[in-house]
Formats: structure tokens, sequence, C-alpha cells
């Protein structure tokens, strides 16, 4: 980025015209400031160029959050019920009529597409 | 580290039986694939039947099984599809609500404990990267050939959100029949509870 400053510009008295319109009210506000400075320092530099933050480019500051731990255990049934777990053998044949048993193709394929796989 | 594939059903290893008799008992996050292969596969099949031995462990106590909500609700979903799919009818709400009583009945059932995945997603220290070590996973993982068609499979990225949550449940296996899972490297193992013939 290009930036015009008064007696320190390389470019032609036209060009800088023309840069000058085009900065935003931000950058010319950021322009004085680091003026200040390199009055008091006499050191001629040109303040940071500003970096567009993107999608490509997170800021992994800013994206950084915390979150309030809690106990993620939401239910907690053991022992086991061995004979309820026989009952619930292939009980969704029972509770809906006419359903065929899910063949191992099918409930690959179905999983595969979920996961996005295919 | 790296996580090295297992296989009750094919000969290549029975770490989950050698680890039952040791204590602590291990640690098992449980894929969705052996709920849906419970509840509505043919008992006579051979993949409910490697699954049965599977779960016979659980049922006598020998490992800690544990799910997390996002497996319950993929197996949900993986259930309503194909019930869809095979009456070309949507189901109505009772009977959605029914697959999901099965679902907690099987929970209920095995004994298994219920992980909110959403409280997986932070770290002890409250930070949250969940995703960010699902793209290390799949970054890391190396894609394999499957046993039975030949064809290179790699994780995906549901199986990759999957392998992070059992690391945050504190797992040491990971028990399914989804060969994409033996692509991951990860402190949790994989085992694979069978394969097609």
């Amino acid at each position: 980025m290009v930036i015009f400053r008064s007696g320190t510009s390389v470019l032609p008295p036209a060009e800088d015209l023309l840069l000058f319109e085009i900065l935003t009210a931000s950058e010319e506000r950021r322009v004085e400031e680091a003026n200040v400075v390199e009055v008091v320092s006499g050191v001629q530099e040109y303040p940071p160029e500003v970096v567009t933050i993107s999608s490509t480019q997170p800021d992994q500051e800013r994206l950084r959050y915390k979150r309030l731990l809690r106990d993620p255990v939401i239910r907690k049934s053991s022992p086991a019920r061995p004979e309820a777990a026989d009952e619930l053998a292939s009980v969704l044949t029972r509770d809906f009529p006419g359903l065929k048993p899910f063949s191992d193709d099918e409930v690959r394929a179905t999983f595969d597409r979920m996961r996005k796989r295919r | 580290m790296r996580s090295e594939p297992h296989s009750i059903g094919c000969g290549r290893g029975d770490d989950l039986a050698a680890a039952a008799t040791a204590t602590p008992k291990p640690r098992i996050y449980i894929d969705a694939m052996v709920i849906v292969y419970h509840l509505g596969s043919n008992t006579a099949s051979r993949l409910f039947e490697l699954n049965a031995r599977f779960l016979s462990q659980v049922k006598r106590g020998e490992v800690e099984p544990v799910v997390s909500t996002f497996c319950l609700t993929e197996a949900a979903a993986v259930i309503v599809e194909l019930l869809t799919k095979q009456r070309n009818q949507l189901p109505t709400q009772a009977e959605r609500e029914r697959i999901q009583t099965r679902i907690e009945q099987f929970v209920d059932a095995f004994g298994l404990e219920v992980l909110s995945a959403d409280e997986l997603v932070a770290l002890p220290d409250g930070e949250v990267d969940l995703f960010a070590r699902t793209k290390q996973i799949v970054d890391a993982a190396k894609p394999v050939q499957g046993s039975h068609d030949r064809q290179w499979r790699m994780v995906g990225g549901a199986d990759a959100i999957h392998v992070a949550l059992a690391e945050r449940a504190k797992a040491d296996v990971i028990a399914t029949f989804d060969e994409g899972f033996r692509t991951v490297q990860s402190p949790v193992s994989v085992e694979i509870l069978g394969r097609r013939p």
C-alpha cells in the first residue's frame, strides 16, 4: 500500500494528489498518529501495513475462546442387562412390519454417504 | 503415536479380549454401526454374529463402553434413512420416537456411558480446538486399501470428529466396522470388528 505524506513521497505531485484522495479516514488517522511519533524520534518510517484478515488467514488470537467445563457424562446405566440386550436383537424388524433386516451393504453405504465419503 | 488396527473377526489379533483380562478395563468408544447392526440386521447374518461377539464382552462387563451423543444421532439418522428407503415413505413422528426409544434401550441394556459431544469439545483448560484436532487427524491419516475390494480409503471428516471425541472421552479403543478408521493415527487404537467376506 502506498501512502501519501507531505515531504516524503517519491511520486510526482499529480499522483500524490490522486492517492491522497483514495485514502480512507482511518488510514489518514493512522498516518497522522505515526507522524507524531516520527517527529519526536526523527525516524522516517512508514506505519505498518494494514493486513486484511480473511478466512484463509485466520487470526488465531481472535478465534480462540474458552468454554466453561461441565461433566460430559449425561447418562450412565451400567451394569448391562443381558436379557434386555438380547431382546433388542433385530427389534426394528418387529417394530416396523414389512421392514427387511438391514444388509451389510446398505448399512455401510448409508454410513459412507452420511460421512461424505462418496 | 499411531493406532494399530485390530480385528476380532479376521484372526489378526484380539486385543480387546486380552485387554479385558487386565485392569483397569479398557474404555471402548462404540461406533454407531454397532448400534444399527444390533437393532436392525438379520440375527443369522455374519455381521450380526461378529457384532454380538463384541457386544457379549460389553454384556459381561469386561470393557467400559462409552458412546457420544454424536454417535447416537448418527445411528438414529441411518435407521431413519434405511427405513424410509425400504418403505418409500417418510416415517411418522411416532415412528421416529420409537427409533429413539430403541436406541436409548440399547444404551441402558448394554450399560453404556453416554457422553455429551458438546461437552467433549472443550479441553481441560477450557480451550476449544475440536476442529483443529480434526484437521490434524485428517492431515496425518494415510490412505489404506479395503480388505474386500482393494479400494483406497481415507478417514472422513465425521470419522475424524469421532476420533477426536474418543480422545476427549479418554477411550483406549474405538470399536467399529468401518475400515476408514484404519487410516487414523491417534493415541486411541482402532478395533475393526469385522470385514466383509
